[in-house]
């Protein structure tokens, strides 16, 4: 007790003891210190070490359950299905030795087998992929990602790429060389088995092992967070996984839902489909909602993607106390996801299956009617006498990939398609001897001259020398040349032509392997001849043409090609009617073919012959609401994530992933005319009866227009004649008049800017309102003319003449168009309603309405249309209109149209691009209203053919 | 500039800051495993730092105590660029100021306690008696008051409060009447009561001045039903400790019950080093080290007390309180018997600043030793 005063004092006395003190508090805060580890370690050490447990905080999000689409009636058209997705996370299970890097390896072709097995679709970002050849390609969509892609594959810095003393970071990685580099980095070109002998692994393979493991670093920030590397597996696919758990360390199965379409194709444009996108996305749909990732699916396209932020809902989120194995130990805290609210179409699902039928049934039927056994020369003839050449037909089986040509070499073709693949060598061969012939013979045909065979494949040798590769410069060629005028008139040889091509350098020798550059004229000639003979080899468009001709020339015969249909899978394995086939005539074949397309088992989006597409719009003229929003063709949108599926559909010819309704835009022709004739009458320049007359041909104007009935006339006609007939000459004639101005002088300005001036009235500035993507109209600029009577530059879709339809029909008010009917939560509670969403009134005098409406009544009782509508009980309004884009395809078939007469309540507006003659466009329209009154049923019209259905002469 | 006067250098003391050091580096490595890049910086800092301590210990103290003004401009001034231009390196609060060229980071709040120390300690020395006069004292405290506020906003209540505590002690070792003390820690206790009673009865969310994220921490420390991530820190953390029990489960050891294999401690080579150090050598290696620093601190003080000149004495005072208080916070967080804090733990933690500072302040402390007069 002594000693401790005593020390005491010691401490707190003396000069210094204020130091004293300051060191006496330390020692006693330092020795607390050890008391306590003290406590801890020998005191509770055991008992730590036994329940070592070592906890921490985690959040975890609960995704919200994506809000359902429905038509009009409630009818479900999107929704969402539990599935299977296989998650891979980074749990620290592998370190950074040799031996467990190997180990994680092993894991990861596991993995990729199974996937394999399964023909699971990696749900990659490692943008490089591999071909059936076994060739890489990169899969980046802009240079800005694909600068991004390769800094990641170096584990660097976008900033990084190509700076350096050695150029170490290179961007100009070939896929090749980035693949290898990958490999080499997650140290995947040495494998071993647990004996130590290197594992053999294929190309494919070893790209998904790159791909998972990519992209499970890249979107894993943390440890322990799962990335989804597989989606919606079969249940036998996910048990496979789990049973290997044991092996598969990080890996796992996650359920989740997935989102399915009813109706799909009927709807897809409409509806559209979700899925993961950019960063630049993701930041712009945080900045209204900042609960969006980047792993998180959202509507791309359609109305998934204009109503996502009705859609989305909100997520939940739980924070959990989790122990070393992830276990959960308890719930601190806890957030239920809000499910996304439901979106309500204004359309009827059934309006829409039965239009999207009709529409079909017709461009079926008018193909059909079109395809005609012999050769046809559409050159000079009028739009609606166009024809299809059978053998045209034929090659679009194989144009458009309905039969797989690569199949017919494989091993195991079968009979026809090996047959066909033997005449198809042969006529190459063939193709080669006629074109290497033309180049050689001392003295050569003309090409007028040639068989139409020959022509088309000489005619192939110069646009390929011409296109790829520059070797024909078309900058160098003089075109005042006489061999250059005289090939264009096909007036001379090949031969002749490159002979002079060559002398007068408009071929660049260093391209063609001539051993001297600056040798003679013969000399470069035949190196020219050896090169082109080396391009057609192994050339895809070359083949192409051989098949074609070869079809023409019916070497491959019908019969082969719809033997091979029945070979490949197309068709249904019938022995009877293979053996049917396999003995009976081309003629007899050409029926057996046309009757696939009648019966639309080869369907106009197989073929993409001429029509291929269409649209229908109907709507609600007192509101403006859609009722019907139809596009042929159409896709799955259910499948768009299945492997080759978006290739098949990028490929097709008729271009199914194009909206017609939205994104096609073209000239309406003379369903224009309303407009300019109630622009005629609102401005002054013409009164009702006041009579124009029509001899054939407008000549005021240079080139003179001529009217459809040329060489005949209309001879005089008041405003509502020239409506019901659709005269050229007295519209051109209105276009004329509007564009003098108040002292009559005459500027083509002063028409257009009154034509635009009524267009903007209309709305047709402006798109049509609908709520998802849809190109801009264009109000044409050039030629008043020819823009009165609805050609010039004007470009519209569809529903944008809908919306202008609709204004007219309803006695003067546009509205915007919509397709929405009302959005809804899930407790029923309506967020928002679709009103009618009126823009202006088009103050358009009753009397000139009134004018217009009895041209248009009279086109269908009297006029030029009045054949189709003949025995129509519903008083339809109507105007057709046929737009010609090019003068060796045919022109596009309108119909602008509303009822009835004295109430109007629906508008129908139909668009067959390529649709021949508008007499097409409006007997599809007559069978739309015959549907929508209740005269056909629903039933009725699933279960018709096309039988009644031909191409339809409207002369306009 | 330089005095070569060997008699009466203080090796032991180096020598226990080196041993600290390769300790830290020891128990650094440990826990960061592969990632030898951060490792490899961390050395090389160790060893410019013991460099630059060296050096600094063979300073002509007199010369440079003239331009201890110079030392309080740096001081201000380094903060101020932290509150223009710092970054905050993905944490809550903008610390740190970032070197181009050289592509460092420094944290000007570490260095501000051994610029303070020298400081303060010819101020005060100056002031001498006079300091007890009311004038002076605020003034004095207005000084230390303008880097405190700096860098109690940026926001960093820990290293704001190391700074008062060191200061505090420095004024208890001047010439300060202890009365004034007396009324200080007075206001000081009533100011951890009003802390205690605010969670106690709720209503330390209408507490000014203090961040969400230190709120957070003194209430799970005063009420440890409330869980959140900084309580689990410190649970994982005594477990950690005291599964180690007396000997440890052994440096670098790859069992999958140690604290580092895992994902359990954010940062355990900071804050959380003694996590490591506790469930890696035990009981035994932990005292040892414990002793180490008590060693360094004790020898600190004796110096002071043998120096004639007050600003010298002050100098180790400072020192030796800094090392005092962060030891203790840093161990008592990890042991729990101090809220959640970080603050580093001086010659283990990794950061270069903090680990360059105290160099510097024990640089000093050899240098005063060696020009003992007695």
């Amino acid at each position: 007790m002594d000693i401790i005063v005593y020390i005491i004092k010691q401490i707190f006395s003396g000069e210094n003891y204020k130091n004293n003190i300051i060191g006496f508090f330390s020692i006693l805060a330092m020795l607390a210190l050890i008391v306590r580890l003290f406590d801890l370690q020998i005191i509770k050490g055991n008992y730590y070490e036994e329940n070592y447990v070592q906890k921490s905080v985690k959040t975890v999000t609960i995704p919200a359950a994506r809000g359902n689409i429905y038509d009009v009636d409630g009818n479900i058209l999107a929704y969402n299905e539990l599935v299977k997705n296989i998650t891979i996370a980074d749990i620290d299970a592998y370190k950074q030795n040799n031996h467990d890097i190997n180990e994680r390896n092993k894991m990861l072709l596991e993995l990729a087998k199974i996937l394999e097995k399964y023909k699971c679709n990696i749900a990659s970002r490692y943008f490089i992929d591999m071909d059936e050849n076994g060739k890489f390609y990169f899969t980046t969509t802009s240079e800005k990602q694909h600068r991004s892609f390769i800094a990641n594959i170096y584990g660097r810095l976008v900033t990084d790429l190509d700076e350096g003393r050695n150029f170490q970071y290179r961007s100009d990685l070939t896929p090749k060389e980035a693949f290898e580099y990958s490999k080499h980095r997650y140290a995947m070109d040495f494998i071993t088995d647990d004996d130590g002998n290197p594992i053999i692994i294929s190309d494919r393979t070893m790209l998904d092992m790159v791909s998972i493991h990519y992209t499970m670093r890249l979107t894993s920030y943390q440890k322990y967070q799962p990335t989804t590397i597989a989606e919606n597996v079969s249940d036998r696919c996910a048990s496979e996984i789990l049973e290997n758990i044991g092996l598969l360390k990080g890996v796992d199965i996650e359920e989740t839902s997935s989102r399915r379409y009813n109706y799909a194709i009927y709807f897809a444009h409409i509806i559209g489909y979700v899925g993961r996108t950019s960063e630049d996305r993701i930041d712009e749909l945080k900045e209204t909602n900042p609960q969006y990732d980047i792993n998180d699916k959202v509507g791309l396209v359609g109305i998934e993607k204009s109503m996502e932020h009705y859609l989305c809902g909100t997520k939940g989120y739980r924070k959990i106390v989790v122990d070393s194995s992830g276990k959960i130990l308890e719930t601190l805290e806890e957030q239920e996801s809000k499910a996304g609210a439901d979106v309500y179409l204004s359309i009827k699902a059934t309006d829409q299956i039965a239009n999207y039928n009709l529409l079909e049934q017709r461009l079926a039927g008018i193909i059909a009617s079109k395809i005609v056994n012999k050769d046809v020369s559409n050159v000079k003839l009028s739009s609606s006498r166009m024809e299809i050449s059978a053998h045209d037909a034929y090659y679009h089986l194989i144009d458009n990939h309905v039969l797989d040509k690569d199949h017919f070499e494989s091993p195991d073709a079968k009979q026809a398609e090996k047959e066909i693949y033997r005449l198809f060598l042969e006529a190459r061969e063939r193709a080669k001897e006629i074109i290497y012939k033309n180049l050689m013979d001392e003295n050569p045909e003309i090409q007028r001259n040639l068989s139409n065979t020959a022509q088309n494949l000489t005619a192939y040798v110069y646009t390929y020398l011409h296109t790829h590769n520059d070797i024909l410069m078309s900058d160098a060629i003089d075109r005042d040349v006489e061999e250059y005028i005289r090939w264009k008139e096909d007036d001379i040889s090949l031969r002749d032509f490159l002979t002079k091509a060559i002398e007068e350098t408009w071929i660049d020798s260093t391209k063609i392997y001539a051993s001297e550059r600056y040798g003679d004229r013969d000399t470069i000639y035949n190196s020219l001849v050896l090169y082109i003979m080396s391009i057609l080899e192994d050339n895809e468009e070359f083949d192409m043409l051989v098949y074609k001709f070869a079809i023409k020339e019916k070497y491959i015969t019908n019969r082969l090609l719809i033997m091979a249909l029945f070979e490949q899978g197309f068709l249904p394995w019938s022995d009877v009617e293979y053996d049917k086939i396999s003995k009976a005539t081309d003629e007899y074949m050409y029926t057996y073919f046309i009757r696939l397309v009648r019966d639309m088992v080869l369907k106009p989006s197989d073929l993409a012959l001429d029509p291929y597409a269409g649209s229908i719009v109907v709507t609600n003229v007192n509101t403006g609401k859609v009722k019907a929003l139809v596009t042929y063709p159409s896709y799955d949108n259910n499948l768009i994530y299945v492997k080759g599926y978006m290739e098949s559909l990028m490929t097709n010819k008729s271009y199914p992933l194009v909206s017609c309704t939205t994104q096609t835009q073209l000239a309406p022709g003379s369903a224009f005319k309303p407009i300019t004739a109630l622009a005629s009458l609102e401005e002054k320049v013409i009164t009702k009866d006041q009579l124009v007359n029509c001899n054939g041909i407008f000549d005021e104007i240079d080139p003179p227009i001529k009217c459809w009935a040329y060489p005949y006339e209309h001879g005089d006609l008041n405003l509502v004649d020239a409506i019901s007939n659709s005269c050229n000459v007295a519209f051109a004639k209105y276009g004329h008049l509007l564009s003098f101005d108040e002292e009559q002088n005459y500027s083509t300005d002063t028409g257009l800017r009154v034509i635009q001036k009524y267009c903007r009235l209309f709305g047709l500035d402006t798109k049509s309102g609908i709520e998802i993507e849809e190109l801009s109209p264009t109000i044409s600029y050039t030629d008043p003319e020819r823009s009165a009577m609805g050609q010039g530059t004007h470009a519209y879709n569809n529903v944008q003449l809908a919306k202008y339809t609709v204004a007219l029909a309803n006695g003067g008010k546009l509205y915007d168009l919509s397709i929405l009917d009302k959005v809804v939560d899930k407790q029923g509670n309506v967020l928002f309603t679709s009103e009618p969403k009126f823009v202006h009134d088009l103050n358009i005098s009753e009397e000139s309405l009134n004018t217009v409406y009895e041209g248009m009544r009279k086109m269908i009782t009297d006029g030029i249309a009045r054949f189709i509508f003949a025995s129509q009980g519903i008083q339809i309004l109507g105007k057709t209109g046929t737009a010609q884009e090019r003068n060796d395809r045919t022109n596009h078939a309108t119909f602008v149209s509303f009822a009835p007469m004295h109430a109007p309540e629906i508008a129908v507006n139909v668009v067959i691009p390529f649709g021949y003659s508008s007499g097409n466009a409006a007997a599809l329209a007559n069978r739309v209203y015959n549907y929508m009154y209740g005269v056909t049923s629903f039933e009725e019209i699933l279960n018709k053919g096309t039988d009644d259905i031909k191409s339809i002469s409207v002369s306009e | 500039m330089f005095d070569l006067n060997l008699k009466n250098y203080g090796y032991f003391q180096l020598l226990a800051c080196i041993a600290l050091n390769v300790f830290g580096l020891i128990f650094i490595q440990s826990s960061l495993g592969d990632r030898v890049y951060s490792f490899m910086s961390q050395l090389s800092i160790s060893i410019a730092s013991l460099a630059v301590c060296i050096f600094i210990s063979f300073l002509n103290m007199k010369k440079l105590s003239k331009s201890y003004w110079l030392a309080f401009i740096v001081c201000v001034i380094t903060l101020l660029i932290v509150q223009i231009v710092g970054t905050a390196y993905g944490r809550n609060s903008i610390r740190w100021i970032r070197i181009p060229f050289v592509n460092m980071e420094v944290q000007p709040s570490e260095f501000a306690k051994i610029l303070l120390i020298l400081f303060m300690s010819k101020y005060i020395e100056k002031q001498d008696t006079q300091i007890n006069d009311i004038r002076n004292l605020l003034r004095v405290l207005f000084l230390f008051f303008i880097p405190f506020i700096l860098i109690f906003i940026q926001p960093n209540l820990s290293s704001s409060l190391i700074l008062l505590f060191i200061f505090v002690c420095m004024l208890f070792a001047s010439k300060l009447r202890t009365s004034w003390f007396f009324i200080f820690g007075g206001i000081g206790l009533v100011f951890i009561l009003i802390v205690y009673a605010s969670v106690r009865f709720g209503f330390i969310d209408r507490m000014p001045l203090l961040r969400d994220y230190q709120k957070n921490r003194i209430i799970s420390f005063f009420e440890p039903t409330e869980k959140n991530e900084a309580q689990f820190q410190q649970e994982n953390s005594v477990i950690a400790i005291g599964s180690g029990k007396l000997l440890g489960k052994g440096i670098n050891n790859d069992l999958s019950n140690s604290v580092k294999n895992g994902n359990w401690l954010a940062e355990e080579q900071n804050d959380f080093i003694f996590a490591i150090v506790g469930e890696e050598v035990g009981f035994v290696g932990s005292t040892i080290i414990i002793l180490l620093y008590i060693y360094l601190i004790i020898s600190c003080i004796v110096t002071a007390s043998k120096q004639r000149e007050y600003y010298k004495n002050l100098i180790c005072i400072g020192v030796a309180a800094w090392i005092a208080v962060q030891t203790f916070i840093n161990i008592g967080v990890a042991t729990s018997l101090v809220p959640n804090t970080g603050v580093p733990l001086p010659f283990f933690s990794q950061g270069g600043s903090s680990l360059l500072s105290i160099y510097i302040g024990i640089g000093f402390v050899l240098n005063i030793r060696r020009e003992e007069t007695i």
